[in-house]
């Protein structure tokens, strides 16, 4: 059984969230960098659109958040499973590392950015610049998409669950963009290819991933970067 | 263009009267070359017990002897490098093995990386690379020393930062993150478009720009590119410095020909720190006897190996202190920060390393 740890914003610091949860719970026998099952089940409280909420997050089984938050949530956070019922600000997830992340409204632009892995799940929409400079991480858009999509993407997976801005895929050199509507703009360093057998599997096991029900079907589309650009 | 005998140091001697009745000239007083740093909005800062720093760790991949000599300048002498990380891995940069007296450990950020939290949260200071340095996977140009462009130091801005609001915003989280009582944040940028680039740093709310009018790739001191002109260089920084209204902000400088009269020099000039790469590449302690070592010429067989002669580095750096103590007592001033401040560069009151923020404790948020 996890310990259960329920703090309230209005008395702890946002970015020092990880020392406030290793206060209260007094694991200290539990390693930093294994996450087992005493890793505390965490309940966060009025969340007031504070930023910087959450930065270097690691070793917590789960975390609820209740309300909405700022600018750099969740930066540099590993090893966790975190739920945000509310919706983010810019740069959300920046340098992510591993783990699941799913908010429930929107979010700003830049989510993900240099993300390097884990899952990040938005299920309402996000502004511009998705995926910017991702190193591995996967992003999933439920909603639309703003412009500049995976710009600087090395690898990674994006998935836009509506429509793209322009610009999509500005720089890309490697990962895969994953997209159901249409985009605005497709930069020409990208190019659609064939939806395979392999790209329905991983579309299927991320969107189970992020909790959407979906049959993963024909109507996604696939980029990726020229061959030889 | 500053007129360079503005900086020289006769400039702020103290009259005679004054001179006679200072403590400088007693026997036994110690001299204090620490200079402050000022960190963000807050009145504090950072106290360097020396105006002098290397990057040698982070510009190409030092041998190991001169990693073991580095380290111990750094331990001994107060000479401030970049690391530990870098430079020794098995150094800790907890918050407990930290002394005032072995100088200030900068942790750098590279441009276009992801930012790992725990690298920065007991670090008395951080600074942006950029450009791509040899820890960077954007320098691809490693495997010979001459392969080493100059191209290699050319200007980056993190692709992930569009405007000047979110680096700021980024600066703010890593200072929250941060536990210490003051962290000073600042950025290092390849002397080119000087003017425009200190005014981005200025207005982004960084504490300090590092200018470098050279970048060096090589243990040689011959092995390196030149960027700017030193004098250009600091003319244009103080002049975007006056117009962005952050009389706060300070400046490093890396170049080449460091010695101690253009230490004095761009000290005047406003410069709070310098490295000394090439003052210390100037005596080649890559080579198997140093140059300032006479006897190396006719010994023959009995040359020191290139290990014994990076030990020198460290009493190297303790000769250049000393002669700064000696130029200093001369001036009549016993403290470098008093003769800084004759340039209008007053600093605020420096907080000891060891006194944390309210509410920093990490045990204790």
């Amino acid at each position: 059984m996890n310990p259960i740890v329920e703090l309230r914003l209005s008395k702890t610091s946002p970015v020092r969230l990880q020392y406030a949860i290793e206060s209260s719970s007094a694991k200290t026998s539990v390693h930093p960098d294994v996450r087992n099952e005493e890793s505390p089940h965490v309940q966060v409280r009025e969340a007031q659109g504070q930023h910087f909420l959450g930065v270097g997050l690691n070793n917590l089984h789960r975390v609820e958040i209740d309300g909405s938050v700022g600018d750099y949530a969740f930066c540099g956070a590993h090893q966790c499973e975190i739920t945000l019922e509310g919706s983010a600000g810019d740069y959300l997830a920046h340098s992510f590392r591993s783990g699941v992340l799913i908010v429930t409204g929107n979010a700003g632009h830049s989510v993900g950015a240099m993300g390097t892995g884990g899952l990040i799940t938005v299920y309402g929409s996000a502004k511009d610049r998705v995926g910017v400079s991702l190193r591995g991480a996967d992003v999933l858009i439920r909603g639309n998409a703003g412009a500049d999509v995976a710009q600087g993407m090395t690898s990674g997976t994006i998935i836009i669950g509506g429509t793209a801005g322009e610009n999509m895929g500005q720089g890309m050199t490697g990962g895969t963009i994953f997209l159901r509507g249409d985009a605005t703009e497709i930069s020409s360093d990208i190019e659609e290819f064939r939806l395979r057998e392999p790209d329905r599997l991983k579309l299927g096991l991320l969107l189970l991933k992020a909790g959407i029900k979906s049959t993963a079907g024909k109507e996604f589309r696939v980029f990726r970067p020229k061959v030889n650009a | 263009m500053t007129d360079p005998t503005l900086n020289q140091p006769h400039r702020h001697i103290k009259p005679l009267q004054d001179r006679i009745a200072s403590s400088a000239w007693s026997r036994g007083v110690e001299m204090d070359l620490g200079v402050t740093l000022p960190s963000g909005k807050s009145k504090s800062a950072l106290l360097w017990p020396a105006p002098i720093f290397s990057r040698l760790g982070l510009d190409f991949d030092l041998s190991p002897p001169m990693k073991t000599a580095l380290a111990s300048a750094h331990g001994q002498s107060g000479l401030t490098i970049y690391g530990p990380w870098k430079i020794d891995p098995a150094a800790s940069c907890s918050t407990e093995l930290r002394s005032l007296a072995a100088g200030v450990t900068i942790a750098p950020v590279f441009v276009d990386e992801p930012f790992v939290p725990e690298l920065f949260a007991h670090v008395e200071q951080i600074e942006w690379q950029f450009l791509p340095c040899r820890s960077s996977p954007l320098r691809t140009a490693t495997a010979s020393a001459w392969g080493v462009h100059k191209k290699d130091w050319k200007a980056i801005l993190p692709s992930d930062l569009a405007r000047v609001d979110s680096f700021s915003a980024r600066i703010e989280m890593m200072r929250q993150w941060n536990d210490q009582p003051a962290t000073v944040v600042g950025g290092a940028i390849g002397a080119g478009a000087v003017y425009e680039d200190v005014r981005f740093l200025a207005d982004a709310g960084l504490d300090y720009a590092h200018l470098l009018c050279d970048g060096r790739f090589g243990e040689l001191a011959h092995q390196f590119h030149r960027f700017g002109n030193v004098d250009t260089v600091l003319d244009q920084a103080n002049r975007a410095i006056h117009d962005s209204g952050r009389r706060d902000f300070a400046l490093a400088i890396s170049a080449s020909g460091c010695t101690l009269e253009s230490v004095w020099k761009w000290l005047g000039a406003g410069v709070r720190a310098i490295n000394i790469d090439s003052y210390i590449l100037g005596q080649q302690p890559a080579l198997e006897t140093p140059a300032s070592d006479t006897f190396g010429s006719f010994l023959g067989d009995y040359r020191r190996p290139a290990h014994a002669a990076t030990e020198w580095l460290n009493s190297a750096v303790i000769g250049m202190l000393e002669s700064l103590a000696s130029e200093l007592a001369y001036s009549g001033h016993q403290r470098l920060s008093e003769w800084l401040d004759r340039e209008g560069l007053a600093a605020p009151a420096p907080v000891p390393l060891n006194k944390k923020k309210s509410g920093a404790n990490p045990k204790n948020p």
